[in-house]
């Protein structure tokens, strides 16, 4: 057998073995059933301690993906938005907070309310959570912070129990 | 393969007599080309599928399977290079370190995979007992890690404060109001938000790792004067970006048009050309010899 052939043969052998576990965990992730998405459970959660209703706000020319949800927070009508993929700066929660003149933004994460997003805390978080879920047969929504949208004189939603939201 | 010092005969002599059993085994090239494709292919690996499951193969064929032209041709010349080093017996470091990286890549993470390849390229470039152009090819394994991984993470960290400066330069461009990532456009009252994507520091490092794989492949021995053009190339990219950046604020269209399919398109060849360009100039002497 020419040695090229039996190079490229073995490296092909050696490239399939490597990605075998990578196929079955896929697989396996398929199978099971997804969580409910940080959108969804942030709808839970406002439903839960706002007191009213909560509408979901869409975007797209079909409108049919939720980007974020208003609510009622105290006398104030609020918007809340799970934070946009890495690199993308939450647009759609600063096209709201624009949108209405004296609008500001507070970041929620673990628990906690800020005026700046938690972007170094969030990006270690970030880089554990890819080195740990790599290993898991479950479907696992990546870490990410929730974006208020508050009109000019409301701080009844940031003093909403976000202690108890979970899902960021 | 090329022995440009007067040793070439001895080694010809040396080569002939070697027992045939050293022919059929796996050599140094060899076993850290296994390496290498086995690193690259499972840190790609979770790109590859999730494109493939998105769309048709054909589709995501022609998308190059969600990695850039010049990427697979980084991939392709850090394999040759490998593999055209000169053929050396393998040692138990040898044999160590390339099933420490096979091992690595097996795991389920693919970044752990990139973090590997950053390793066994370093492994490469420092051991003075490889043969050059396997020691290059360590050197182009690493540019390609930092593409995959190491510049994504310095993304996580300072994405913000990257594309504010480039939305500055912008500003600066068209005279237009700047406020953090976003540029007003000059005929309308719409905003432009430059996003990680469409940063110049992201556009740069594609043509950086091209630059870095067609260099070595012609002068594997590094030299001080290519980071010049290296570093000309980076420069060149970013004033490119900003010029297209610029362009997008003049009005809706102008935006739908550079920042469509056409523009997406027109922008990679160009990064493309200036990444082979800036080697080739990097090179000449080498091409034209």
């Amino acid at each position: 057998m020419k040695s090229s052939t039996r190079f490229w043969l073995t490296a092909t052998a050696v490239v399939a073995l490597s990605l075998a576990p990578k196929i079955i965990l896929g697989w396996l992730r398929d199978a099971t059933p997804a969580p409910p998405t940080r959108t969804e459970a942030l709808r839970r959660f406002l439903a839960e301690v706002s007191g009213g209703p909560v509408s979901p706000i869409t975007e797209g020319k079909s409108a049919k993906v939720i980007v974020g949800w208003r609510f009622e927070a105290g006398r104030c009508a609020a918007s809340a938005f799970p934070s946009s993929p890495s690199g993308t700066f939450d647009l759609l929660a600063r096209n709201e907070a624009r949108a209405e003149a004296g609008s500001q933004m507070d970041y929620v994460y673990r628990g906690a309310v800020g005026r700046n997003p938690p972007t170094w805390t969030l990006a270690f978080d970030i880089i554990a959570f890819r080195a740990i879920s790599a290993f898991s047969p479950s479907k696992i929504d990546p870490p990410g912070y929730t974006v208020l949208v508050l009109p000019a004189g409301c701080a009844e939603a940031r003093t909403l129990p976000w202690s108890r939201f979970k899902s960021d | 393969m090329a022995y440009s010092d007067g040793g070439f005969r001895g080694m010809a002599i040396a080569q002939s007599v070697q027992p045939a059993a050293q022919t059929r085994a796996l050599g140094r090239p060899q076993i850290y080309a296994i390496g290498i494709l086995a690193l690259i292919a499972n840190a790609i690996a979770a790109t590859v599928a999730s494109t493939v499951a998105a769309q048709s193969l054909g589709a995501a064929l022609a998308a190059g399977l969600g990695l850039s032209w010049a990427f697979w041709l980084s991939f392709a010349l850090t394999v040759r290079l490998a593999l055209v080093s000169q053929a050396q017996p393998t040692d138990r470091g040898d044999w160590l370190a390339a099933s420490a990286a096979v091992l690595a890549a097996a795991l389920p993470a693919g970044p752990v995979s990139a973090v590997a390849a950053t390793a066994l390229g370093l492994w490469l470039m420092a051991s003075t007992r490889f043969a050059p152009q396997l020691r290059a090819s360590g050197m182009a394994l690493v540019a390609i890690s930092v593409h995959l991984l190491w510049g994504r993470l310095m993304m996580l960290f300072f994405a913000a404060p990257i594309a504010a400066v480039d939305a500055r330069l912008v500003g600066l461009l068209t005279h237009t109001a700047v406020e953090g990532n976003t540029v007003k456009f000059l005929q309308t009252g719409h905003r432009l938000a430059i996003l990680q994507a469409c940063t110049s520091v992201q556009n740069a490092s594609i043509a950086l790792m091209l630059m870095i794989a067609i260099i070595r492949t012609f002068q594997p021995r590094p030299r001080a004067s290519e980071w010049l053009y290296v570093g000309g190339a980076f420069l060149l990219v970013v004033a490119i970006n900003e010029v297209r950046l610029s362009l997008m604020t003049r009005n809706v269209e102008m935006f739908e048009l550079v920042h469509g399919p056409v523009g997406a398109t027109v922008i990679n060849l160009i990064i493309t050309f200036v990444g082979i360009a800036g080697a080739a100039l990097a090179v000449r002497r080498e091409i034209l010899d």
